[in-house]
């Protein structure tokens, strides 16, 4: 099968997520800020449940000046899942783990049509 | 050569300056309050007996019963087989001791012109590293300024018993900047064994607290080292980490790796996890770990980034000083990474 229905639109509104299978994967789907993003739901930690876990935007920093704090803030443009058992976060865009982009989700590429959003090879 | 096959630079060895002669590099109200000081009167010393009884002497040098004289150096360095020796002012570990830089930031200064007057001599192939008086930033890029470019200053050195808070705090930001401004590689310096200071009071012999003792200075410092950013701050910083030998590299290694996994939010500066950093630094070999099975050692080696990141050190004359030979005698090494262990990725690093 090269695709899925996950459900409709309205069905998968802004800060809601649901879980489908996708060529023998578990795969959550999620809408953040009105985007669409899928990924892998099973953390390769040790397996837990990464689809119930907070999303939240990137934490980023920068260096500003010697012997001041860092200026940390929260991604406009990057959201995070976190695994509820240990904190793996893992980046909703590319599926790398935030700290080690060695360390990988599979994400899915998402498509609309006629009100219903599918998975897609 | 100091070895029959190799050139040897020794990254740590120690010189025991008498303290009336360094006290005259001190200003006043120092040099006063230091000539009429008895040992251990301004600077801590360290409980324990590091002689075993009077089963561990050293026959090259007046020490332990005396303090060294810089004529002694020659000697010193035939005696272990070096070509090229970096020596660290012996009282200076227990710089970290001191909570004021009242004392700490004349100390620093008249140290370090003691050494270059009366012990530095690159010419013959004797170095030191300038130890900053870390409870002053100002002061300490101060001392840099002042003597970086001096040829017998390969290193600044910053002792890991002690500083608090742990050294990668920002506090030390201007240090670190300084050094990368001036390329000066920056020594981390394990120091601590005291039966009676440990940080667990209630041992009872030597043997336990210094099993302990620098180890522990060096994990906690290397922690906040690398988890403050400071290789990402400072990323044109030569990182050396120094007598603590080698097989806790890697249990820090995966340790810090399994929490910064599980907590990367915390240290949002890294964008690497935390052994990849430390697989970027140096490390001293001495106290070198001698498994039964040199398999285990040849592991670890490879785990913190293979030969290229080790220099030989030999900690002379401190009672467990390791030879050369620890680094010849290894069958995993070829010629060529033993060469480099002994001596050639020092004189790169340090520029010697």
């Amino acid at each position: 099968m090269n695709s899925v229905l996950v459900c409709s639109e309205k069905d998968l509104p802004n800060g809601s997520k649901k879980v489908v299978n996708f060529q023998d994967t578990p795969v959550v789907v999620l809408n953040v800020n009105d985007s669409y993003y899928a990924i892998e739901a099973v953390c390769p930690h040790q397996r837990g449940p990464l689809s119930q876990g907070a999303v939240l935007p990137k934490l980023e920093a920068s260096f500003v000046e010697a012997g001041k704090r860092l200026d940390e803030y929260f991604s406009e443009t990057s959201f995070t899942i976190s695994c509820p058992w240990h904190g793996w976060e893992f980046d909703l865009s590319t599926g790398h783990h935030c700290g080690d982009s060695e360390v990988s989700l599979k994400v899915f590429n998402i498509v609309t049509e006629s009100g219903n959003i599918y998975l897609k090879e | 050569m100091g070895n029959r096959n190799y050139s040897v630079v020794d990254v740590d060895a120690h010189f025991f300056e008498p303290l009336h002669d360094f006290a005259h590099y001190l200003d006043e109200p120092w040099k006063s309050r230091f000539s009429g000081a008895t040992r251990g009167r301004f600077i801590p010393g360290s409980t324990g007996d590091r002689w075993v009884g009077g089963r561990i002497m050293r026959n090259v040098t007046s020490y332990p019963q005396n303090d060294m004289a810089p004529e002694e150096i020659p000697a010193v360095m035939k005696h272990v087989g070096l070509d090229k020796i970096i020596l660290l002012p012996n009282k200076m570990l227990s710089f970290g001791k001191l909570s004021s830089d009242e004392i700490a930031v004349p100390l620093a200064n008249g140290y370090v012109d003691y050494m270059l007057d009366k012990v530095v001599n690159p010419s013959e192939g004797i170095y030191t590293y300038v130890v900053a008086p870390f409870q002053d930033t100002e002061e300490s890029v101060a001392l840099i300024d002042r003597v970086a470019d001096e040829k017998g200053i390969v290193g600044l050195c910053l002792v890991t018993a002690g500083p608090e808070p742990p050294l990668g705090d920002r506090r030390y930001d201007l240090i670190y900047e300084a050094c990368q401004d001036r390329k000066l590689p920056v020594v981390f310096h394990a120091g601590g064994s005291s039966v009676d200071n440990f940080f667990i009071r209630g041992y009872r012999k030597f043997l336990e607290t210094h099993t302990l003792g620098f180890l522990w200075n060096n994990m906690a410092q290397i922690v906040s080292l690398v988890v403050q950013g400071v290789p990402e701050k400072y990323p044109g910083i030569d990182i050396i980490f120094q007598e603590s030998g080698i097989f806790w590299v890697p249990l820090m290694m995966h340790r810090l790796d399994a929490e910064y996994m599980k907590r990367r939010s915390e240290a949002p500066l890294l964008t690497k996890k935390p052994s990849k950093y430390m697989q970027e630094f140096y490390y001293g070999t001495q106290p070198l770990e001698s498994p039964e099975n040199e398999e285990h050692l040849e592991q670890i080696v490879n785990m913190i980034g293979g030969p290229e990141h080790l220099m030989y050190a030999s900690d002379y004359p401190h009672w467990d000083y390791d030879r050369p030979s620890v680094i010849t005698d290894l069958n995993f090494l070829t010629d060529d990474q033993k060469s480099m262990v002994l001596g050639k990725t020092a004189e790169k690093v340090f520029g010697i």
